[in-house]
């Protein structure tokens, strides 16, 4: 069988979505852990462009780009489909896939930045999980149906990260009164066996993120 | 009646986004009906399709609507799925094709922007920028589809001729509009498909008149930032 190698960083959303997708199909694949601080000469060979991490390596081919890894790992491995088959389905979760890219800055920017800068982050995030709840997920379980599927997998990385960037900034945002609908598939999301056996460890994640935190918020004084 | 495959699409003349759209459409011989669209007072059809975002372009297929244009190409393609393809059919080219077109628009077109709002010396470094990425693009799309570059001659027009062919051909009209930036100097790959992008007839036939191109710059760009 042709090898499989993914090249990432424990603490990455974007990381965990691809593995979540590998582990969805059961593809086998070695990890590498990256130290960004000093990247290997392995990871600037292959993503010379963007210097980041995720990146799939396949028979000695790189990828990059989490989502677009994801539809390359699709497109090779049609088991446990991530995409439905009829286009128009396929289309309206491209859509939602991009808008969750699109959108995903403000949900960072509530635990970078402070002050007015936050406030915006909290009134977008906000405005964003409405819209992802209302005209997104609907009165669906997933995104993807009765079973998780692309939207989930690039959202659900959004979402458990902004869990726990909450608890650092200490705003609530994603609870259950004010988006019931998107709590209720955040709580269904997570109890996916193959989610919640590939998270990072919550507390390892909250002391680095705080760390960071406090580290950038001094640099920028 | 027997319904037909119904196509609509609702955009802007000077939109390279609707005309990417459009000239997937041609490529594949589909035919459509266009709606132009006036963003100062959009209509109830385009909100209604495009609740979320309300823009353009729109696809709505059989009364079904697709928007964001490049989900809209993947989509042409797919259902569509009659030569010429628009996307390569190899998993691995495929991620490549769309890895450039992802640079290409959130990289790339990105740094218009700051090169129109700048003067002087910011403008000189802004300018610099957009060619030095300009040059990364050059060298990735090199390395990475080495026996197709130039993609012309006898080819039909690709994913990434559509991308870069739509946002790229007009480019005197920056020119005469805000500043000089591309060369075939600087960028000599890009300036080189870029030139036969424009003189392919489908091409020609999609873009908007240089005159009337320019107008519409004049009066969306300087008016903002004069």
């Amino acid at each position: 069988m042709a090898e499989v190698k993914l090249h990432g960083r424990w603490y990455s959303p974007f990381l965990y979505r691809v593995i979540w997708a590998l582990k969805l199909k059961g593809i086998s694949y070695e990890y590498i852990e990256e130290d960004l601080s000093n990247k290997s000469p392995l990871l600037l060979q292959y993503n010379p462009v963007h210097k980041k991490i995720p990146v799939l390596v396949h028979s000695g081919k790189p990828i990059c780009e989490s989502m677009i890894i994801i539809e390359y790992i699709e497109e090779k491995w049609p088991q446990t489909p991530l995409l439905p088959s009829d286009p128009y389905e396929r289309a309206k979760a491209r859509f939602w896939v991009k808008f969750v890219e699109e959108k995903a800055p403000a949900f960072w920017s509530l635990y970078r930045s402070t002050g007015e800068e936050q406030k915006k982050a909290l009134k977008d995030s906000s405005e964003t999980l409405k819209i992802v709840e209302e005209q997104g997920l609907g009165e669906k379980k997933f995104f993807g149906g009765d079973s998780i599927g692309i939207v989930d997998i690039a959202f659900g990385a959004i979402a458990h990260w902004f869990g726990v960037f909450e608890e650092i900034v200490e705003v609530k945002v994603l609870e259950a009164h004010a988006f019931p609908r998107l709590h209720a598939w955040k709580v269904n999301f997570e109890e996916v066996p193959v989610i919640k056996e590939n998270l990072p460890d919550r507390d390892k994640m909250l002391d680095y993120f705080k760390k960071r935190r406090i580290e950038s918020l001094s640099a920028s004084q | 009646m027997e319904k037909q495959n119904e196509v609509v699409l609702f955009g802007t003349w000077a939109s390279a986004f609707c005309k990417r759209v459009e000239l997937a459409l041609k490529i594949k011989g589909i035919p459509y009906e266009y709606v132009e669209e006036d963003l100062t007072n959009k209509s109830e059809s385009l909100l209604h399709y495009n609740p979320v975002h309300k823009k353009v372009p729109v696809l709505v297929h059989n009364g079904k609507p697709i928007s964001e244009s490049l989900v809209i190409l993947e989509y042409i393609d797919e259902c569509w799925n009659n030569t010429p393809k628009l996307l390569p059919e190899d998993p691995y080219q495929r991620a490549k094709v769309r890895f450039w077109v992802n640079f290409f628009d959130h990289q790339i077109m990105a740094r218009l922007l700051p090169i129109i709002m700048t003067r002087g010396e910011e403008r000189e470094k802004a300018i610099k920028e957009f060619n030095e990425l300009l040059k990364v693009f050059e060298e990735g799309i090199n390395k990475d589809f080495p026996e197709e570059f130039p993609f012309l001659e006898g080819k039909t027009l690709g994913y990434l001729d559509i991308v870069v062919g739509t946002a790229l051909c007009n480019y005197e009209a920056f020119h005469e509009v805000v500043d000089v930036v591309f060369s075939p100097e600087k960028n000599p790959v890009i300036m080189a498909w870029v030139k036969a992008l424009k003189n392919h007839p489908l091409m020609k036939e999609t873009l908007p008149p240089h005159d009337k191109f320019v107008d519409k710059m004049r009066e969306k760009y300087l008016d903002q930032y004069p």
